[in-house]
């Protein structure tokens, strides 16, 4: 059931709101966690509040 | 599978059976239980097809009526009763139904449409006497009070009365606020039996219950039922497909007539009117076509992942409207089912299922009679 339940969602390399479980790790990827749901602006999405 | 094998076993007798536990079953059950009746559900479960599982979750007024205004009067009584049945059933099952009634859009993409859909609101607002609030929006106005609306869309028509729940915490209450009530819900067998006895029903799913009297909610399950108690069912299947993305913050506060974003953020876009008789796979044209649509009317969602497509059926009458009925062959059954199931949720409990428990005829009911289906029989 890998992919079923989306509550591994994580930010991957600035793309919001990825099941974790579902991508393969590669050197330099850029993970961070999600905190409450993505913004649907893009320009929004790459969280330069932190 | 023991416990399922020995319930099966065990007749029950109930004062109300009502067949099918879906929206329309579940609500007649809360509304009859709370009037202090007794009341059995009996339902399929999970293979069964099931509307109530797979709906768009509006509660809808706008456009809706316009060639039976009784329809609009009666799914505007529902809607105004909304609000009242939502606290006390949020109150009574412990879970929020997410209900939103801030009003909707029925945004066009065309200026034909448009005009079409004005030109419908203007025809229910002069059959319904001049009440019949709403308003016209231009790509402007509508850009105003949703910014993200695409560069193509022509417009939109608003009306105060529309708005939107969620459709599973409904079922989720409705089940709750019955069971505590003191009612049951079996689940897993199928009805295939109906007799009329000299006093009461027996109904056969396996068991052999015994009811006072019976309601006919079973959905698409209706047709074959009605006629063992005298009732006739017309009901046909119409398939709707269903988009949802990935949670994102609020951006849509409003319903509209094919997008609406979830309390937890989804998007949900919708849906498709399809003739392709018990079969509610999902296809990747018609999904294709959906998010087309839905991409043209916000663009920003071409960034927006979907997560999730499903179809459902819904349960059609050749006309569209309700069928409400009690027979007069068998008198204790009753046939009750409709399109817009969640959208008469309300009504259904609060006006409908006091009349089928006994009381008095509701407004607007008459007009949803089976007879005006069958053809006049000629001399
Ligand atoms: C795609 C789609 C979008 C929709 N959008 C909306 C919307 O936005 N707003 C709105 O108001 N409505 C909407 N609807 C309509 C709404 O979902 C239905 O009106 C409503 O769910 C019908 O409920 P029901 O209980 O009559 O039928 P169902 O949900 O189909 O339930 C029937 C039940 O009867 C049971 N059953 C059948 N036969 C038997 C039998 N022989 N014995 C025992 N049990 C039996 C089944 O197990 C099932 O649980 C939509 C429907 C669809 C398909």
């Amino acid at each position: 059931m890998m992919g079923a339940c989306f509550d591994c969602l994580v930010e991957i390399d600035g793309m919001p709101n990825r099941q974790a479980c579902m991508v393969q790790v590669r050197p330099d990827m850029v993970v961070r966690s999600m905190s409450g749901a993505r913004d649907i602006h893009p320009e929004h999405t790459d969280r330069d509040n932190d | 599978m023991v416990w399922y094998q020995l319930w099966r076993g065990i007749g029950v007798e109930t004062e109300f059976a009502v067949i099918g536990g879906g929206i329309v079953g579940l609500s007649l059950a809360f509304g009859l239980q709370r009037l202090g009746k007794q009341v059995t559900v009996f339902d399929e479960g999970d293979q069964a097809f099931r509307a109530s599982r797979g709906n768009f979750g509006l509660v809808w007024v706008q456009g809706k009526g316009a060639e039976l205004p009784d329809y609009a009067r009666w799914t505007r009584l529902s809607a105004s009763l909304w609000p009242s049945f939502r606290d006390e059933l949020e109150g009574e099952a412990n879970v929020r139904l997410e209900l939103n009634q801030t009003g909707g859009l029925d945004i066009c993409l065309s200026e034909g449409d448009l005009e079409a859909a004005v030109t419908r609101l203007e025809g229910l607002c002069a059959a319904l006497g001049g009440d019949y609030p709403y308003e016209l929006l231009g790509h402007n106005a509508l850009k105003e009070l949703v910014p993200e609306t695409g560069p193509t869309v022509a417009g939109a028509t608003f009306s105060p009365e529309d708005g939107h729940v969620n459709p599973l915490y409904l079922m989720r209450a409705l089940h709750a606020a019955f069971v505590r009530r003191g009612g049951t819900v079996t689940n897993g067998s199928r009805v295939k039996r109906i007799a009329p006895q000299s006093a009461g029903f027996l109904i056969d799913n396996g068991a052999e219950h015994r009811a006072h009297q019976v309601v006919l909610a079973a959905g698409l399950g209706n047709g074959e039922l009605a006629p063992m108690v005298g009732l006739d069912a017309p009901v046909k299947p119409s398939r709707g497909q269903i988009l949802v993305t990935e949670r994102v913050k609020p951006f849509l506060n409003y319903a509209t007539a094919h997008i609406r974003q979830v309390g937890e953020g989804a998007v949900q876009i919708g849906d498709s009117k399809e003739d392709v008789g018990f079969n509610d796979e999902t296809t990747p044209n018609v999904a294709a076509a959906i998010a087309r649509r839905a991409m043209r009317i916000f663009p920003i969602l071409e960034h927006v992942r979907v997560v999730r497509t499903w179809g459902a059926l819904r349960v059609m009458s050749p006309d569209g409207f309700p069928i409400y009925q009690q027979s007069t062959a068998c008198p204790g059954a009753s046939l009750v089912t409709c399109h817009s199931g969640v959208t008469l949720a309300a009504a259904h409990t609060l006006e409908l299922a006091p009349w089928i428990g006994g009381g008095a005829r509701p407004p607007y009911v008459e007009s949803f009679g089976v007879e005006r289906f069958q053809l006049p029989t000629s001399a």
